[in-house]
């Protein structure tokens, strides 16, 4: 190649990365697009260096799913470091706390009788007939149409009473996890309840799971406004009627557990495996296989045993089939030190050394 | 000569090079042989062959113009990419070893390239390209405008790609006891 030809090439290289920078922010013009036809056919150059540059773009789409992202963060420690750096950004707390003023006035209603609505929840759901209970087993998904037209998807293990009355639509999440997809209706405002946790949604989509005392909401649609209790520990009355109220926007998630609450924005792709289990799929992103093995028994009828802390403490990642958690866990046994072993009502994780550990991630 | 032997005569001439060509862009092995198969069939349909008088640049012209179309159509539909990975991820288990390897060269470069650039560019490179934010959500987060970040961005993809380029000088060729049936492929579009 010439030095002249060189240039016009490296010149085409930037005018193209540009081209495909404009074409991802998605709010291409016309005639901008027009323009980027003719560019391409102005000359073979450009139309080459367009393809190196949409080849660049490709290979990271490639790695941005969640999976795979996590997969090579784990095995690629200075592609963990690159990453690493902008976990700051990406975790950016967005909490926006409202104070329960007159504006909204069902929340200071709520907030000022915390008590009366645990009462009066377990009238309605367990007195009269106008709530109807839905339950999951073990392994199971389910989906059910309100009246209203909302929609619930009940998650393994899940059981919730529905109350719908004139002035309200009311629902109450005893465990488990469900994704709801509310019919808009601004005369009965949609509420669930989760222990002392209000969240209330207007006409919108969102997921909550509830263990044990941890209870997370991700908002997929709309807006979603959650009156937390008190933390623990707070037993002075004036303290829980001046709760906070968290306003959720899309792609917003809120852990709400003993410390209190915190809200964090999901990227894109980790929202939409927030509520992939309704299509069976979990995704588990670089944590413990302790913790791992905690979430996974919710969908296991067998119980799930680690034999040691070396077991538990390693850290895994990848896409989980929830009808089949064994072959999950066989799954591990290729890339890990582990050895599983099922038995009529148990599954073993015990930790042993692989012989072969030429292909261990580690070499990268 | 009826048209199908001429098209196929020109295939068998062109074939493993139009083939390297693709597959110089396309990192997939099937999906190169699917879009060089593609490009034949297009301009079978719409040429006689007989009036072509340079087959070799007409079919690289042809091809060009596939890849870009491949390539923007791609662009449209980026979460299209996620699905077809989780797919075939689950489908065929984890991905062959020799394929990971080829991956693994690639993501060094790719690190290596997104490490030179300014820590700001970075940045809102890995936000928008690896974590899919949207440019606005980038600008949000890093307090700069949207414009911007589609700089860093352009920025970001020009030195992975200049990297990239250096890298793959020889890109593998294809051999000719790797062609299969145009007939049965054919038969598989239809």
């Amino acid at each position: 190649m010439t030095k002249n030809s060189k240039n016009t090439y490296d010149k085409a290289l930037i005018e193209a990365s540009q081209w495909i920078a404009r074409e991802g922010s998605g709010d291409m013009t016309s005639s901008e697009k027009a323009e980027l036809e003719n560019w391409l056919a102005d000359n073979i150059d450009h139309q080459d260096a367009y393809l190196a540059n949409s080849k660049t773009a490709e290979l990271f789409d490639s790695i941005s799913s969640h999976d795979r992202r996590e997969e090579l963060r784990m095995s690629a420690p200075e592609f963990n470091d690159l990453l690493g750096e902008c976990e700051d950004l990406i975790m950016m707390e967005q909490v926006k706390y409202r104070r329960p003023i007159n504006s909204f006035g069902w929340v200071a209603t709520i907030a000022a009788s915390v008590l009366m609505i645990a009462v009066s929840a377990i009238l309605i759901f367990n007195g009269g007939s106008m709530a109807t209970i839905y339950q999951t087993n073990v392994g199971d998904n389910e989906t059910i149409m309100l009246n209203d037209g909302s929609i619930i998807t009940l998650n393994t293990d899940t059981r919730i009473s529905v109350a719908l009355s004139d002035t309200e639509r009311r629902i109450l999440l005893e465990h488990g996890e469900a994704y709801f997809a509310v019919a808009k209706d601004n005369t009965r405002p949609f509420t669930v309840v989760i222990g002392d946790d209000i969240i209330r949604a207007v006409g919108t989509a969102f997921n909550i799971k509830r263990r044990e005392e941890i209870t997370k909401v991700t908002v997929t649609e709309g807006i979603v406004e959650v009156k937390t209790s008190a933390p623990t520990g707070a037993s002075d009355k004036s303290e829980q009627i001046s709760a906070p109220v968290s306003m959720l926007n899309v792609g917003e998630k809120l852990t709400i557990d003993q410390q209190g609450s915190r809200a964090i924005m999901l990227a894109p792709i980790d929202l939409e495996h927030t509520i992939s289990w309704r299509t069976g799929m979990l995704h588990f992103n670089g944590e413990r296989l302790g913790t791992v093995v905690r979430e996974i028994q919710y969908y296991a009828s067998k119980e799930i045993i680690l034999a040691s802390n070396q077991v538990s403490d390693l850290i895994v990642g990848g896409s989980f089939n929830t009808k089949n958690v064994t072959s999950f866990l066989k799954g591990l046994e290729l890339t890990f030190p582990i050895k599983v072993i099922e038995r009529d009502s148990v599954i073993i994780i015990s930790y042993e050394k692989k012989q072969d550990d030429i292909l261990s991630v580690s070499n990268w | 000569m009826t048209p199908d032997t001429l098209f196929e005569k020109r295939y068998r001439q062109y074939r493993p090079e139009v083939q390297n060509f693709v597959a110089r862009y396309v990192g997939n092995y099937s999906t190169a042989e699917d879009i060089t198969h593609e490009i034949f069939i297009k301009v079978h349909k719409t040429t006689q062959w007989e009036s072509v008088n340079e087959p070799r640049a007409y079919l690289f012209a042809t091809a060009r113009n596939h890849l870009i179309n491949h390539f923007r159509q791609r662009a449209n539909h980026q979460r299209d990419s996620t699905i077809e990975y989780d797919e075939l991820r689950h489908g065929n288990g984890t991905p062959c070893e020799e394929m990971r390897i080829e991956a693994r060269s690639d993501l060094r470069n790719l690190t290596a390239a997104i490490g030179s650039l300014s820590p700001r560019a970075r940045k809102a490179f890995i936000l928008s390209r690896i974590y899919r934010f949207s440019y606005s959500e980038v600008g949000r987060k890093m307090g700069i405008s949207p414009r911007t970040v589609e700089n860093h961005v352009a920025k970001g993809l020009l030195t992975c790609t200049r990297i990239m380029a250096e890298y793959n000088a020889d890109p593998p060729q294809v051999a000719e006891s790797n062609i299969t049936d145009l007939v049965l492929h054919r038969k598989r579009l239809k």
